[in-house]
């Protein structure tokens, strides 16, 4: 009886350690705590360097741009001061001009490369994207989430925020009645995510369809 | 230390990046002094902050909000938090957000506690997805049930497995002191937890 208890406390605690957070909320925090310590007063001397670090980042920005390939994605890594100053401010006001970039004259245009030109999004581009979605599957248009999503991948080709965005798409083809896809893809998301605080959602999209997800792909193993 | 997570001793970008691996999660921009200690304080301590929300009585939509806040006050005052004192901080700050955020709870309380049931019923769930849910629930409702300083303390010990003295720094306790309220609190739980099995046929331990 004794041993039972402490069997059942262990449990107990168990459970609510494995618990967490989605990454969507984890990366939120962190984008509101970045703004915020963004928006502390800095010192004199610190502004004066931030200023001289955003000119010579400009600089640097109009410099590329006037070579032969015209305005090339600039590195965030080899550009540090560039990035820490200039994109995040961008980024959480208009996003629409982050979502689809209005497409900038080119001196040469080379046969179709946007994926080699743009910047890879920032994380706050990526939220804000991933948000709409979510805001849309909440308020029942699952076939608008499903565009976003696929703006997600193909235009803002977000990469840090992938796995929420797997569990959205999963949700919206349910939502729209492709349960078979659904189940595929969260098959697919938990067999290579087993570890994920998500993949507990995700299996209950394998498991709650009646339909065998391998039905229209026979080569596919079911749980 | 209390629940830390692997963190290597390179650049805290990196550090950040790594501890959000697991979620598929990168650092984001390349960050300034400041911001770098603001991903990496988020990215060390977000779950020992979302879990003493959780746990401490806030459903996981505040608690959501609530990590949030604690991160932004911390962001705003990161000046004054002494290296290595970080999760000290943290936890005076939950407490204090806590405070707030249970009264807009409380409000509420009827109606998340039907989502949380529809959450848990939900019969789609596997089995023991479904045995977790309710062991949460059952967990929570007896954690509610305890006094406050006994509740955080057994929080601080079984969930986020704080030693006697992390226990006794938080609360600004003798350790003395934190071992005997610790020892009540589990007391006290075990009393709640046996009365619990008494009247509902429930166990989570039999499965």
């Amino acid at each position: 009886m004794h041993g039972e208890q402490e069997a059942l406390e262990r449990k107990l605690f168990s459970a609510a350690r494995s618990e967490r957070a989605t990454s969507v909320v984890r990366a939120r925090s962190l984008a509101r705590a970045l703004a915020e310590s963004r928006r502390q007063p800095r010192s004199p001397a610190a502004r004066i360097i931030g200023v001289l670090a955003l000119a010579a980042g400009v600089g640097l920005v109009v410099w590329l741009g006037q070579g032969e390939t015209g305005p090339v994605g600039i590195d965030r890594e080899a550009l540090p001061s560039v990035a820490a100053e200039m994109p995040p401010r961008r980024a959480s006001n208009d996003t629409t001009s982050t979502v689809e970039p209005s497409p900038k004259p080119s001196a040469a245009p080379t046969p179709r490369e946007p994926s080699a030109r743009r910047p890879a999004a920032s994380l706050s581009e990526e939220l804000e994207l991933l948000e709409h979605a979510r805001t849309a599957l909440a308020n029942g248009s699952a076939g608008r989430a499903l565009e976003l999503l696929r703006r997600y991948e193909v235009t803002l080709r977000g990469t840090r925020l992938r796995a929420e965005a797997t569990m959205l798409r999963i949700e919206a083809l349910s939502a729209t009645g492709r349960a078979n896809e659904a189940a595929r893809l969260a098959l697919a998301f938990v067999e290579e995510n087993p570890g994920s605080p998500i993949a507990d959602r995700a299996r209950s999209f394998v498991t709650g369809t009646d339909q065998d997800p391998s039905q229209e792909d026979p080569g596919r193993k079911t749980p | 230390m209390i629940g830390s997570r692997r963190a290597g001793h390179g650049a805290v970008v990196s550090r950040a990046g790594l501890l959000f691996d697991e979620n598929g999660l990168d650092a984001p921009e390349a960050p300034s002094g400041t911001e770098a200690r603001v991903a990496s304080l988020v990215g060390t301590h977000f779950d020992f902050v979302w879990q003493l929300l959780r746990r401490l009585g806030l459903p996981a939509a505040d608690a959501d909000d609530a990590a949030q806040q604690v991160f932004m006050i911390a962001a705003r005052k990161l000046s004054s938090i002494q290296i290595g004192r970080e999760r000290a901080f943290l936890y005076g700050t939950v407490r204090r957000v806590l405070a707030n955020a249970r009264r807009g709870v409380k409000r509420r309380r009827q109606t998340e506690e039907s989502t949380e049931v529809e959450a848990e019923a939900a019969p789609s769930q596997p089995d023991e997805l479904v045995e977790q849910h309710r062991a949460r629930a059952l967990l929570d409702a007896l954690l509610l049930e305890l006094p406050e300083e006994l509740r955080r303390v057994l929080v601080l010990a079984e969930i986020e497995q704080a030693t006697i003295s992390d226990i006794a720094a938080y609360e600004d306790l003798r350790i003395g002191t934190a071992a005997s309220r610790l020892r009540r609190a589990r007391e006290a739980f075990r009393d709640l937890l046996v009365r619990a099995r008494t009247k509902n046929p429930f166990d989570p331990a039999s499965g």
